[in-house]
């Protein structure tokens, strides 16, 4: 009997740990090529084709269940997306964001693009880099991990916990997440990420990231995100203007924390998620079930699916997770839906642990076009409460158990759950249709509230796969919530702003250049723009050629399109308190009379970011804000690129800009959404245009213009038109500067290279390599008794035969000797030092 | 059934490898195997015939298979084309006589329940039905779970030498080890008693069945590590790396010219390793427009980076050309654009001060390529 017993229990504990699949929908295997495949992303183009990438660098194709191999020779590509417009497949590897072509048809790539290569990448372990994803603009996005090892680390007086130790910012923008739109361009969005390798865009041009549970991670959960915001982790700060790396080592959680936008949705551990991969919108129209609309995302170690939601409370982003399906043959790290509404996901498990086992799979789920399983469909936050909707009508209405807790911010490894506690519910009610439960619980902003309905069952007796939906309530609801923005026309597609919005962050204020290093003459080609040049006589031009500000706005005689332009303002200085904000100094460069550089006095006048000195007005906040104060001449640099249309009036080509105010940077080659009051519509060439506007004096002097010039051919050499470098960007040498001339040394790992090669001349001497250990003892030495005993040298040879005089611990003396004896056996053609000449025994791959 | 199979086929094996098929296995291998498999058995182009990784198997069944059938996608020609039967057997009977340390891994996990506070015993696992049993190829212990469950290792285990051998087992958790049924190793890391067993028994060359039982508090990775000593010799390590998916994938010269990304020590992460269908190999560096190194007789081992889940840069074998670094450009900027291959020559193309210009990479000769700017 004891027997069968234990045979029982085994088996049960088996049946919990095998898949769950909802009614109506099944898990299918795709065979994946032979050899060594292993899958990383996947796309599909709308004829069906599927396109894999793998670890190994290469990408396949899949159509009528033949595979051919499309590219090879990637490093560690995770991610590829299909552009349906150009007709190529775009894929982030480590070093670069590339774009791969087929130019001659032939179903082989033969033309590999690099479209930005502006990151930082420093060779350390967990560098990786994942997308692209792309907005409705055909712009793409791509996000970047920080590295296992480095220098710059932000432990901030923590211990390190369980799973892991701090990341480290080696490189730049690292951590960061940005948005590349054409080949060169790279604009970095948003910072504060640790190994966001979950990246994706909702159909309504909203990007969101999942990252992991790590040091300055709580849990595993998923980001909205918004241009010029700070997710956490404080490492990646140094590449914003506002923070230097000393900066950021001298600050605290307390500090970050007042900076830090909260995640939308927490993936509760162990339950929902420990590696989330990308986010993918059901937009199949109904082909895969009742769950239109709703965010799935895989978790690489569940091997799971899960469905997640998110609503708008008081203006921001939060939402909640179920889980859909469990039992995929691996871990999944990317999924797409194909155009017959199948959801597929790559799939990896080696070298992280994946419930699934697998290495690596390739799998679908479908749907069988009519079954609708019993499940929690969704969920949202009432003013006092929740409710929560079901896809079929319930039977008893079963109370739900809720519990509540929260996370602590630090740079610990992951958060345990603090103060969770159990809520009792009150006013249950069931709706008329029987599929929504509403009811009221003490709700508290900034918890995640568990909501499980145990043992519910349907009108018909099915019960619930998974009985939890985990809400992410961050605010609670406000009287009323706040007003959507005028649209004029155009959205900030994938920036996560709408027009003029009160909530984005001003720019940082650096200091601006010199003024003698700004005022430039005009060159041989330039058109002075002086009195003959502008239409309105009410802008007056003195003597010494200063315009001031008129009546009506004043156009240029001329039309122009492609154009260097070159222009000084100021300000005059005010004390009345009724002329501030946008009334301070307010005009504006209107670029082919229709596109906004805005010109206001942002000097200790603090005013919305898409309205600051420099701003393409309501779309881009200048990068900084390097402004003088009023009284001085200040110049704006602008290098611009008339926008392109098609014989039907369609845009091609955006207009594009690259601008200094004094001197520094503030726009990098952007994209302007359209015109300032609405959306783009056909022109050619148009006057330059200055505004007029309420407020106090604005004047103008040395403006000047080189028209059609090659904008493109320019670029480069533009961006490092002043002093200032540009901090895009040279790779981090690595720690070791090999000499051209030494290889480098094998017999050690490259870690330990690193590490203890302090010169840096690919010799390791004596002293270099014992010294390493020898500072060691002392952290080792808990009991600071000056020797180390079992517990603090553990070595499953005792003391690695150290302890000569066999008194049962080591001296400092035996400890540095064990390691003398250890360089004698690693010098291996006995020349007193480690180099590239003393080479390993032909020993099996590690 | 099919493991009666083995040890029958085993021991049949032993008979005949005492036979002069062994020599003339031995003198075949010399003739033909050893060009890649190397003169002790210990590989090259091809892989080790003496450690533990057969990725195709390791029964007499499945080495004789392949030496049948050969490996198209590795280079190996189906020998069954090439030698008569009786040679093949021979060849086949030669490689299993090689065969040292653990072979025929069996891992299976178990849940934990019905083993608390009991101790491990054959009888008690076999009374309790796996989660998960899996053949590995690799015939080392390794772990792609995290540390769910308890584990029971059988194997066979290969003997050559006779001698005093012993097992080292980390100290973790509780192990037992049993060698044709007796036990002789037993540790238990939270035994107040002394409960460990750690004895060195005699061993004469020959095969045996090997068990071990292991049991760990859960927690990322397994921590299970051991080693069998033969007393003033061998060390066989019971634990290693899968293999799986890591078939060695070294990138060889073809007819066409690739450009590879990988991590290489020693070069900047995002050089172009131009590989030129007479294997000569460029290292471009992108960023600054320079060649940094090249090599002749070169391919790429990218496997060491596969392995470690990419923790590790791959490797250029090769033979260095000196003297070729220069740059290749004196510009103000310079601005990565694309790579092109051209049949056997690759094109590189950058904005070098706002023109577009082309670097040409072409073989010459057999061991070295011409380098051209437009």
């Amino acid at each position: 009997m004891k027997k069968l017993l234990s045979v029982l229990i085994a088996f049960c504990f088996v049946s919990t740990t095998t898949a769950r699949v909802p009614a109506g929908y099944r898990l299918v295997d795709v065979p994946l090529p032979r050899g060594a495949v292993t899958v990383l992303g996947l796309c599909h183009k709308p004829d069906g084709t599927l396109a894999i990438v793998t670890w190994e660098g290469e990408v396949w194709e899949y159509q009528a269940k033949t595979w051919t191999r499309f590219a090879e020779n990637l490093m560690e590509p995770n991610g590829i997306h299909y552009d349906v417009k150009e007709n190529a497949y775009y894929v982030a590897q480590k070093p670069e964001l590339t774009r791969l072509v087929d130019t001659n048809s032939d179903g082989i790539c033969d033309r590999y693009e690099c479209v930005t290569d502006a990151f930082g990448v420093s060779g350390r372990y967990h560098e990786y880099h994942f997308g692209p994803v792309a907005d409705s603009l055909g712009r793409k996005y791509a996000s970047l991990n920080l590295a296992a090892r480095g220098d710059f680390t932000v432990p901030d007086g923590k211990p390190k916990g369980k799973g892991g130790g701090n990341m480290s910012y080696n490189a730049p923008w690292r951590g960061w997440v940005y948005r590349s739109d054409r080949p060169g361009h790279f604009q970095p969005l948003a910072s504060g990420f640790r190994s966001p390798c979950g990246i994706g865009m909702s159909p309504q041009d909203e990007l969101f990231i999942t990252d992991n549970q790590g040091d300055w991670v709580a849990d595993c959960c998923m980001y909205y995100i918004r241009e010029g915001n700070f997710y956490g982790h404080p490492a990646s700060l140094p590449g914003r203007p506002d923070f230097t790396k000393e900066k950021v080592s001298s600050l605290s959680a307390a500090d970050f924390a007042k900076i830090r936008t909260l995640p939308a949705i927490w993936f509760p551990r162990e339950v929902i998620a420990n590696t989330p991969g990308s986010p993918v919108w059901d937009t199949t129209g109904g082909k895969f079930g009742p769950f239109q609309n709703q965010i799935f995302i895989g978790d690489q170690r569940q091997s799971n699916y899960f469905r997640n939601g998110v609503e708008k409370v008081d203006g921001d982003y939060q939402g909640w997770c179920v889980d859909f399906l469990r039992g995929t043959a691996s871990g999944p790290v990317k999924m797409s839906f194909d155009p017959q509404g199948r959801l597929w996901s790559a799939q990896v498990g080696r070298g992280w642990f994946s419930v699934g086992g697998k290495r690596t799979a390739l799998q679908y789920a479908e749907w069988d076009g009519k079954t609708i399983p019993f499940a929690i469909h969704s969920a949202t936050l009432t003013k006092t409460g929740f409710e929560v909707t079901f896809t079929r009508p319930i039977g008893e209405k079963i109370t739900p158990v809720v519990a509540s807790w929260h996370y602590h911010y630090y740079s610990t490894y992951g958060s345990p759950r603090v103060d969770e506690k159990t809520l009792s519910i009150s006013n249950h009610a069931l709706s008329k249709d029987r599929k929504t439960v509403s009811f009221d619980v003490p709700l508290t902003a900034g918890k995640i509230y568990a909501l499980q309905f145990p043992e519910q069952e349907s009108d018909g007796g099915a019960k619930l796969d998974f009985d939890t939906l985990f809400y992410t309530a961050n605010k609670l609801r406000p009287a009323r919530e706040p007003r959507a923005s005028r649209n004029v026309g155009w959205d900030l597609a994938g920036s996560g702003w709408s027009r003029n919005d009160k909530r984005r962050p001003i720019p940082v204020v650096v200091k601006p250049l010199p003024a003698k290093e700004c005022i430039m003459p005009a060159p041989g080609k330039a058109t002075v723009l002086d009195a003959d040049q502008w239409t309105n006589p009410n802008w007056k031009i003195n003597q010494q050629g200063v315009m001031s500000r008129g009546k009506g706005k004043n156009s240029t005689k001329t039309a122009y399109g492609n154009a260097r332009i070159h222009l000084e303002f100021r300000f005059e200085p005010s004390d009345d308190p009724n002329w501030r904000g946008q009334l301070y100094g307010n005009s504006g460069v209107f670029l082919m009379s229709g596109y906004e550089l805005q010109i206001v006095n942002s000097y200790e006048n603090p005013t919305f970011a898409d309205g600051t000195c420099g701003s393409i007005y309501g779309q881009h906040p200048p990068r900084v804000n390097a402004s003088r104060k009023p009284g001085e001449w200040q110049s704006y640099d602008i290098l611009m690129k008339a926008p392109q249309f098609a014989k039907d009036g369609s845009l091609v080509e955006p207009l594009r800009a690259t601008i200094f105010h004094n001197g520094v940077l503030i726009h990098d080659d952007v994209w302007v959404y359209g015109e300032v009051g609405g959306p783009y519509k056909r022109h050619g060439k148009r006057p330059l245009m200055l505004q007029d506007h309420k407020g106090t004096e604005v004047s103008f002097r040395n403006l000047w213009i080189v028209p059609d010039i090659d904008y493109d051919k320019s670029l480069d050499s533009f961006r490092r038109h002043f002093a200032a470098p540009l901090t895009a960007l040279a790779d981090v040498k690595p720690k070791v500067n090999v000499p051209s001339d030494r290889d480098p040394i094998t017999i050690l790992s490259p870690n330990m290279v690193r590490d203890m090669d302090k010169d840096g001349d690919m010799i390791i001497t004596v002293n270099e390599f014992v010294g390493y250990r020898a500072a060691q003892f002392d952290p080792k030495d808990k009991d600071k008794n000056q020797f180390l005993d079992v517990s603090e040298f553990p070595h499953p040879n005792a003391f690695r035969g150290g302890d000569k005089n066999k008194d049962g611990k080591l001296s400092r003396e035996e400890h540095l000797n064990i390691f003398r004896g250890q360089f004698q056996n690693v010098d291996v053609n006995k020349d007193g030092k480690i180099t590239a000449a003393d080479k390993q025994k032909n020993r099996k791959t590690k | 059934m099919k493991p009666l199979c083995t040890i029958l086929s085993l021991l049949v094996c032993a008979n005949w490898a005492a036979s002069a098929d062994l020599e003339r296995g031995q003198t075949l291998y010399n003739q033909i195997c050893f060009n890649c498999h190397g003169l002790h058995f210990d590989g090259g182009i091809g892989p080790s015939l003496k450690d533990n990784y057969w990725r195709h198997g390791d029964s007499p069944e499945a080495i004789l298979e392949v030496i049948n059938k050969g490996i198209p996608a590795a280079g190996m020609i189906a020998f069954e084309t090439v030698f008569p039967e009786s040679d093949r057997l021979a060849l086949r009977d030669l490689i299993v006589a090689q065969h040292e340390g653990l072979r025929g891994v069996v891992r299976a996990v178990y849940p934990r329940a019905p083993f608390k506070g009991k101790r491990l015993t054959r009888a008690l696992f076999d009374s309790v039905k796996p989660l998960s049993k899996t053949r590995l190829p690799e015939n080392v212990y390794y772990f792609d779970r995290n540390g769910d469950g308890i584990l029971r290792g059988t194997s066979k285990l290969h003997i050559k030498e006779a001698g005093e051998y012993q097992f080292t087992i980390r100290p973790i958790g509780r192990t037992s080890i049993f060698l044709d049924g007796k036990e002789v190793h037993y540790s238990d890391e939270k035994s107040k008693k002394n409960t460990h067993v750690n004895r060195k028994f005699e061993l004469k060359p020959g095969i045996y069945d090997l068990e071990i039982l292991h049991e760990e508090k859960t927690t990322h990775s397994y921590r299970f590590h051991g080693v069998l000593q033969r007393v003033g010799g061998k060390r066989f390590v019971l634990n290693g790396r899968s293999l799986q998916g890591n078939v060695p994938k070294i990138i060889k010269a073809t007819h066409e010219a690739k450009v590879v990304r990988k991590w290489i020590d020693g070069l900047p992460p995002r050089t172009l390793l131009c590989l030129l269908p007479n294997q000569t190999l460029v290292a471009y560096n992108p960023v600054d427009g320079s060649v940094l190194k090249a090599w002749h007789s070169a391919a790429i081992n990218q496997t060491p980076s596969l392995v470690d889940r990419s923790a590790k840069p791959s490797e250029i074998k090769g033979v260095p050309i000196p003297d070729v670094g220069s740059k290749l450009f004196e510009a103000e900027t310079l601005r990565f654009l694309r790579y092109e291959i051209h049949l056997d020559t690759v094109h590189l193309v950058s904005l070098v001060d706002g023109e577009e210009k082309t670097v040409t990479i072409a073989p010459e000769g057999t061991q070295s390529f011409k380098l051209s700017v437009q």
